[in-house]
């Protein structure tokens, strides 16, 4: 694919992107004739429909944007770094540690006593602290060393959550909710949090997509290019990571996004992360904000959790793309 | 050029048109009336997030005031009709429709709607805060709502009028020694097996009524036990909601958790009793209790009026 | 003009195990030097202390006299480029990717590449003769075609030292020869300096300028082909009997391995149908099957 013709598709992408954000503000359980939307935005008058249009679907369009950018930058960026096309964002932690957090958060009281905030940002600090774990567990040396510490690490923690949770059986309830994963809170504060992280996040990782390439030649060719193997390595994760613990933070554990994304993205422009990435970046945007319009539309007033309604959606279109690339049966 | 960009690059195009499509579908899906009935001039419009919360409102005559409800009220029969707003825990209030009634105040139990509870209040929503998860919680919350509603009076009969009949039932067992008392296992569901520790409104009531939680002493409020513990505990008495999933009637309760052995399997005193009742803090909570008090002593306290909560 | 890299005293080390000493060698410029030794003798060890992947535990390795650990590793990849024997890209690569990657020495790994980058790939494409298979999916390639497309990595890194590690495994005759070919030009062309590890006795017999006999991770023997590849050095080395005759067109050292040799040497006994020593043939009496 030539520069041009990528050009074009990025930007194709980014335009889908904004269509479907703003025809997600229609969606929603209130109805507000779509020709009277642009009005209610640009004039500040207050009125309910206002209301809801600017402080209810708006952060939560722009939130599912957000979010589907990072989760399927922190995808593909794992993907790329373990060489393994089952990783995840979460494939060394990340989900364990925030639920941990989010746990403590419950249970301790925290929440009632510094407000609303401190459970995003336990589930923040503690995301970052179990990928922390693993890193040091794991060795520098190798990725290999990595996902298995990431999976011990998962496994271990994620029982502690059960533990804690069984024992104070109150929680159970706000946790759970809190773990499947939804945007219903969203508000334009944790936009403000998240949004910077986020963004950082991702941009670093676009940065870093040539040493992501040339570490997928082994870890001597890299060296033999002048790239210090380990300490891109740990670049790559960090950006990673802190992009994917502001996600988790914002809206919990939402999956197959950041799994899909990637993929899809590779059999329109290969593997070149270089392209790679903000591909599947908007991608993901796209997908989380269909998946949501979906969420609150498909029975409401009740809201389907998102991560369910991605894996319905994702999951056989993904199958169906894949049919229809790849006769030969090989793994992308 | 490779194969690999071609091919799907024209049937993800097709696709993308497809779900571009669908995405104007949901637009034009949904959407609930907008323009509600106005209430009476002198009660506000009121939301409530809770159907216990519903209960006590209708109890107070204010059931006029309501124009949103939880998908889960139930009770009276007139609150079935009240429009939906969703569930009652975070993730399931549709927002949206909340805002949509335009209340001027919504009444929240606060377990589990934190979320719910500050986003509303951040939209410039009132909200008030009424927990409802102990008996103690129902007598708090029954003036609070009067005042609120500006159904004192109505609060203030209701509330005598439950603590009244609180008050007799403790005086009618006042007289039996804790060690008399019976022993009784409250069993949530079967598998797992789990039950109610005193923490809880039905671990309350049943303490209330004479009862002894054979598992009150328990951390949690809702554990899980095992059948052997239960033997072990040998409960005089077993009561059970009325969902377990499906229709349950005695016999099949005890078999399918395995406590045949027990004195209540053997002796038949086994009390079923309407689920929703025993778990929703409201003005119930006395019907409840009349009826657990006549179950565990019924040469002290009378049968009670209705029939109660029994099933 | 082309560094010289050098070894002195080079002792490696994995953990406790020493697995080389005494090495000492000077990759002259213009000139191909070839390790020879049997499997586990030093030689990737040797190339990748050179490469400096692997720091000596004695002696130094330096370029143009200085020590290559005290350089910034961005200019030492400059003038050195390595290839290992086994270099997997898992990854979905086009050959394109791979050896624009080559570049990275030069561009940095931030800014996008030039026309220049673009420019050495395809001289080294066509160096390698697989510029007709430049968008090609790695994993799509046959072996050969993928050693020949990782060798244009190298190759694109524009380096004046090679250090190559087993660089015709997996390639057929023509490709083997035709490489080893296009390494003989850039010595003698633009004064490129390889170092490269063979197993093929006969391939470096001819196209060595220098070359380093190893084994158990010391050096036996280092000069000239013919000086090096005598029967008596082979034998210790590769612990096998062989014959040394002189190539029949420019007399370059021959080696062939005997099955037994009565009296002296180990060998082993030849199968059923093989000739005997006194009956080996001179190649221009093989008779052809059809």
């Amino acid at each position: 694919m030539t520069d041009r013709r990528f050009a074009g598709l990025l930007a194709g992408l980014l335009a889908l992107v904004l269509l479907v954000s703003a025809a997600s503000l229609a969606v929603g359980s209130t109805e507000i004739p779509a020709r009277r939307i642009p009005a209610l935005l640009w004039n500040a008058g207050a009125s309910l429909d206002r209301t809801i249009l600017v402080d209810l679907r708006l952060p939560r369009i722009l939130l599912a944007v957000l979010i589907g950018l990072g989760l399927a930058g922190a995808g593909t960026a794992y993907q790329g770094l373990f060489l393994n096309p089952l990783a995840d964002p979460f494939v060394i932690g990340a989900s364990s540690g925030a639920a941990l957090g989010a746990t403590l958060a419950i249970l301790s009281g925290w929440e009632r006593a510094l407000g609303v905030g401190a459970l995003p940002l336990s589930a923040f600090l503690g995301a970052l602290a179990a990928v922390g774990l693993v890193y040091l567990l794991g060795g520098r040396a190798s990725p290999l060393g990595l996902l298995l510490a990431g999976a011990a690490v998962s496994t271990v923690v994620g029982s502690l959550v059960s533990l804690l949770m069984i024992l104070h059986d109150q929680s159970l309830g706000v946790l759970f909710n809190w773990l499947l994963g939804g945007l219903a809170a969203s508000s334009w504060r944790q936009i403000g949090y998240g949004a910077p992280m986020i963004a950082a996040g991702v941009l670093s990782l676009w940065v870093l997509s040539r040493p992501l390439d040339a570490l997928a030649l082994g870890d001597d060719t890299a060296a033999s290019l002048g790239l210090q193997a380990s300490g891109f390595r740990l670049a790559i994760v960090l950006a990673a990571t802190v992009t994917t613990a502001a996600a988790v933070a914002m809206a919990g554990i939402i999956g197959f996004v950041g799994l899909m994304a990637p993929h899809v993205a590779r059999l329109l422009v290969g593997g070149r992360n270089s392209r790679l990435l903000p591909t599947s970046c908007l991608l993901g945007a796209l997908l989380l904000l269909l998946a949501d319009d979906a969420a609150r539309s498909l029975a409401p007033p009740q809201e389907i959790p998102v991560s369910i309604v991605t894996s319905l959606l994702g999951g056989p279109f993904f199958l169906f793309l894949l049919r229809r690339s790849r006769p030969a049966g090989k793994l992308p | 050029m490779s194969g690999a960009t071609r091919g799907p690059g024209r049937s993800l195009l097709w696709a993308l048109a497809g779900l571009l499509t669908l995405a104007a579908l949901f637009a034009s899906l949904g959407g609930s009336a907008r323009a509600a009935p106005t209430a009476g001039t002198s009660l506000p419009r009121l939301v409530s997030l809770a159907p216990s919360l519903t209960e006590m409102l209708f109890a107070l005559d204010a059931g006029d005031a309501l124009v949103g409800v939880t998908r889960y009220c139930d009770f009276p029969p007139a609150a079935k009709r009240l429009p939906r707003v969703g569930g009652i825990e975070d993730g399931s209030i549709d927002f949206e429709r909340v805002l949509g009634r335009k209340p001027d105040l919504v009444i929240a139990i606060g377990e589990g709607q934190e979320r719910t509870v500050s986003a509303l209040r951040r939209l410039g929503q009132r909200v008030e805060v009424v927990p409802s998860q102990t008996v103690d919680d129902v007598f708090r919350a029954i003036p609070r709502l009067g005042d609120l509603v500006g159904r004192r009076a109505a609060a203030e009969r209701l509330l005598a009028d439950l603590q009244g009949r609180f008050e007799r039932v403790r005086r009618a067992i006042s007289k039996v020694p804790p060690e008399r008392r019976p022993r009784v296992f409250y069993e949530l569901w079967d598998q797992p097996l789990m039950t109610a520790t005193r923490s809880t409104l039905i671990g309350g009531l049943i303490e209330r009524a004479g009862g002894r939680n054979i598992f009150g002493d328990l951390g949690g409020r809702y554990p899980q036990v095992s059948p052997e513990a239960v033997l072990a505990r040998d409960p005089q008495v077993i009561v059970a909601p009325d969902h377990h999933g499906g229709p349950i009637d005695a016999r099949t309760l005890v078999e399918r958790s395995g406590l045949a052995g027990v004195e209540a399997a053997r002796r038949g005193r086994i009390l079923i009793v309407e689920g929703n009742v025993v778990s929703r803090a409201g003005p119930r909570i006395a019907d409840v209790l009349e009826l657990l008090a006549h179950e565990l002593h019924p040469d002290l306290v009378p049968a009670p009026a209705g029939g109660g909560a029994r099933r | 003009m082309t560094p010289r890299l050098a070894a002195r005293g080079l002792a490696c080390a994995y953990g406790a195990r020493t697995v080389l000493e005494g090495f000492d060698l000077v990759a002259e410029p213009g000139t191909i030097t070839v390790l020879l030794g049997p499997n586990g003798a030093g030689k990737s060890t040797a190339l990748r202390a050179l490469a400096r992947l692997l720091p000596p535990r004695a002696g130094a390795v330096t370029l143009d006299g200085r020590e290559i650990w005290r350089l910034p590793r961005r200019s030492f990849v400059r003038e050195v480029a390595f290839l290992p024997q086994i270099e997997v890209a898992a990854w979905p690569m086009t050959v394109e990717q791979l050896v624009l990657l080559g570049r990275l020495p030069h561009r940095g790994w931030l800014l996008p590449y030039s026309a220049r980058d673009h420019e050495a790939v395809a001289v080294a494409l066509a160096q390698v003769e697989l510029t007709d298979l430049v968008r090609r999916d790695l994993d799509s390639l046959s072996g050969g075609e993928r050693r020949r497309a990782m060798l244009a990595r190298a190759l694109a890194q524009e380096a004046r030292v090679l250090l190559l590690d087993e660089p015709g495994a997996h390639l057929d005759l023509r490709h083997q020869t035709e490489l080893f070919l296009l390494l003989r030009r850039l010595t003698r062309e633009r004064g490129v300096a390889v170092v490269s590890s063979l197993h093929d006795l006969n391939l470096a017999a001819i196209f060595a300028d220098r070359a380093v006999l190893l084994s158990g991770g010391r050096v036996l023997a280092q000069g000239a082909p013919r000086e090096v590849m005598t029967p008596e050095l082979l034998r210790a080395a590769f612990g096998i009997a062989v014959e040394v005759i002189p190539h029949p067109r420019n007399g370059a050292p021959l080696i062939l391995p005997v099955f037994s040799e009565a009296g002296a040497g180990k060998g082993l006994e030849a199968p059923a149908g093989v000739p005997a020593p006194d009956e080996i043939l001179r190649p221009a009496e093989v008779p052809y099957e059809r």
